[in-house]
């Protein structure tokens, strides 16, 4: 059912379903610290796109935290200075969409980095090797196990490994790091800044899903993107005795926890129909943003292309740049 | 006869034609159909009243966002022969004039597209002119038949065929004097028009490069219709595609419910060029990632030194 502007005002307390870990911050220190300790071995070859005068394509090759060789689109504007980057993470279960569509930040004379999530859509190695279930969706791979054997956990971590590398090429501008997301893409991103708060400048994030991981269970909108969240509760634990172990063990990644150290300005958008990734969890995540930031509500959207929302980007990402 | 390149042999496997229903049986089905089309009488007249249609006045453009470093950013309002006017979108990249320009048109039951999406021509180096036909539904004689039209229904029943054919006339007039505008513009080169139709936008882009006054480069077309779903017999993209010579890229899914398939193997065998076909058994009418890859690889073609149809070089834009 769609909310109203006026029931997400009276949302301006609500900070979540399940309470933050205490170690949380101790936890992503020491995640970031393996990560940092990661030889990336980057690689960049010519796309199958052929270069225009005005725009270039490659693939971006790098080594992932457990050895894995990760993919991202990285297109370049042509330019003699060095250009701002858009690192851009897509939605669930897809992968970096098209070179056509990631082209649009090169038209605003931007490179952009698109990360393919490992074991999705796109050409990311995904070496696997999570405790319990893995059947039934990236969401709780791992989530049997102790929080380091997350899918989401070893996935911030390669984005940090990435985030270290974009700013560290050759004609990007490192002042100028901005992050782009959608959904998965947007949980994801809300993760790019919080553990990489020195490097991004400004981030764009509709619509997060790996958001208030108890809200969606409570709420029985743990179907489609969440299917993993009723899968887990009906065949490791129907009668709900384990919630404690794996929803805290989720807890590491949940977006509404990862909020509180993001420092960057941030653009928020939420499609008030949105029935895959229910407007209360993404209020859950705005709310436990300390850092400047700004949130557009869209009525009679749901989770799909907001389309006014992506035009923003222009305005957002290069105003005062 | 057209050169055609397609994916479709390749899908086929000759021990799943046993059944029917396969998507091997259907290809094959829609590979082997004779095409004998003929268009509706009058169709060469009720074109020809509006082929070489020009903008009825000057262009009148508005700053609609900010520029970047990279693009600017315009409202365009295009004065129509029969009183009206079209809006459309113009995104130029901020490179030396003059550029390369893509006319757009988008499907019928959505909006014209956004400029964040859109941006990605300035990126290649071109221009984009995209006609908002929602703006052409406004006030009479235009509600009723082009609104029922553009809002993507396939009934159209209780409309009249004056009714019909009048908003037809709308809609062929504005896609053909979008051509003509972009063709005016200072910035543009006129020698290098390519036009883009997503499903009922098709048409509209087969009519731009049949009937306008500018010559237009090359075809691209996204599940293309009508073709035999609606009754719009001047639009129908079968009638249309045997007017059009230039190379074309046309994507089809194979699961497409509304732009039927067997009408859009008519559009692809009737046009008369060099077709490229790339046909994706599992997707259905929407847009498709690998179909944007094959539509930036062929505007690589096309506008960085490619040959038109008739064999004459496509303008050398970004020669350095």
């Amino acid at each position: 059912m769609e909310m109203t502007p006026e029931q997400i005002e009276e949302l301006a307390g609500y900070r979540g379903a399940m309470p933050c870990p205490a170690d949380f911050e101790e936890f992503w220190r020491a995640r970031v610290a393996e990560a940092d300790a990661v030889a990336p071995r980057p690689q960049i070859v010519p796309a199958e796109i052929p270069p225009f005068a005005t725009c270039e394509f490659h693939d971006l090759w790098f080594t992932g935290i457990a050895g894995e060789r990760l993919h991202a689109k990285y297109l370049r504007p042509a330019s003699a200075r060095p250009v701002p980057v858009v690192m851009q993470f897509h939605g669930y279960p897809g992968s970096s969409r098209s070179w056509f569509e990631q082209a649009s930040f090169c038209g605003m004379g931007m490179a952009v980095i698109a990360l393919d999530c490992p074991g999705q859509g796109g050409a990311s190695q995904d070496v696997g090797g999570y405790p319990g279930p893995t059947v039934s969706g990236h969401v709780v791979a791992g989530a049997v196990g102790a929080p380091d054997d997350l899918y989401y956990v070893r996935l911030h971590q390669d984005i940090r490994i990435l985030m270290r590398l974009a700013a560290a090429l050759p004609g990007i501008d490192p002042a100028r790091v901005y992050v782009n997301g959608a959904s998965q893409g947007g949980g994801l991103g809300i993760g790019a800044c919080a553990l990489s708060p020195e490097i991004v400048r400004r981030a764009a994030i509709l619509y997060p899903f790996l958001s208030d991981f108890r809200m969606v269970w409570e709420l029985d909108a743990d179907e489609i993107a969440y299917e993993g969240l009723r899968y887990l509760s009906r065949w490791y634990d129907p009668r709900g005795e384990r919630m404690a172990e794996w929803m805290g063990a989720l807890a590491y990644v949940d977006a509404k926890n990862l909020a509180s150290l993001v420092r960057c300005e941030v653009l928020f958008g939420t499609g008030l129909a949105d029935g895959v990734c229910p407007p209360i969890t993404q209020c859950a995540v705005y709310n436990g943003l300390s850092c400047p930031k700004e949130r557009v509500l869209y009525p009679g959207f749901g989770h799909e292309e907001i389309q006014a929302f992506d035009d923003r980007l222009i305005a957002f990402f290069t105003e005062g740049e | 006869m057209s050169q055609l390149e397609s994916n479709v042999c390749d899908l086929i496997d000759e021990a799943a034609l046993l059944v029917p229903s396969s998507v091997s049986a259907r290809l094959r089905a829609l590979m082997d159909r004779e095409e004998a089309r003929r268009p509706p009488d009058g169709f060469d007249d009720f074109w020809g009243g509006i082929r070489e249609a020009a903008p009825a006045g000057p262009l009148v453009r508005e700053r609609a966002l900010g520029a970047t470093p990279a693009a600017t950013y315009e409202e365009v309002r295009i004065p129509l022969a029969d009183g009206g006017a079209a809006s459309a979108r113009l995104i130029l990249p901020r490179v030396p004039a003059p550029v390369p320009i893509v006319l757009m048109f988008h499907d019928a039951g959505r909006p014209v597209r956004g400029w964040h999406h859109m941006t990605r021509f300035a990126a290649l180096g071109a221009g984009v002119l995209a006609l908002d036909a929602d703006s052409l539904a406004a006030g009479p004689p235009r509600e009723g038949a082009l609104a029922r039209i553009l809002a993507g229904g396939t009934d159209l029943a209780g409309l009249s065929a004056t009714d019909i054919a009048a908003a037809e006339a709308v809609l062929g007039r504005a896609a053909v004097a979008l051509a003509s505008a972009a063709a005016r513009l200072p910035e543009v080169d006129g020698a290098s028009l390519h036009v883009w139709g997503e499903g009922l936008g098709a048409a509209l882009a087969l009519a731009a490069a049949a009937f306008a006054p500018a010559a237009v480069a090359s075809v691209t077309l996204a599940n293309p219709r009508p073709c035999g779903e609606l009754d719009l017999p001047h639009l129908d993209a079968r009638h249309l595609a045997p007017r059009v010579f230039q190379r074309a890229l046309v994507g089809t899914g194979l699961m497409d419910a509304v732009a039927p398939p067997e009408g859009q193997f008519s559009v692809v065998k009737l046009l008369g060029g060099p077709i490229r076909h790339i046909v994706f058994p599992k997707y259905a009418h929407e847009r498709i990632n690998e179909f944007e890859n094959a539509h930036l690889a062929f505007l690589h073609t096309v506008l960085q030194g490619g040959r038109s149809a008739d064999g004459a070089p496509s303008h050398p834009s970004h020669a350095r």
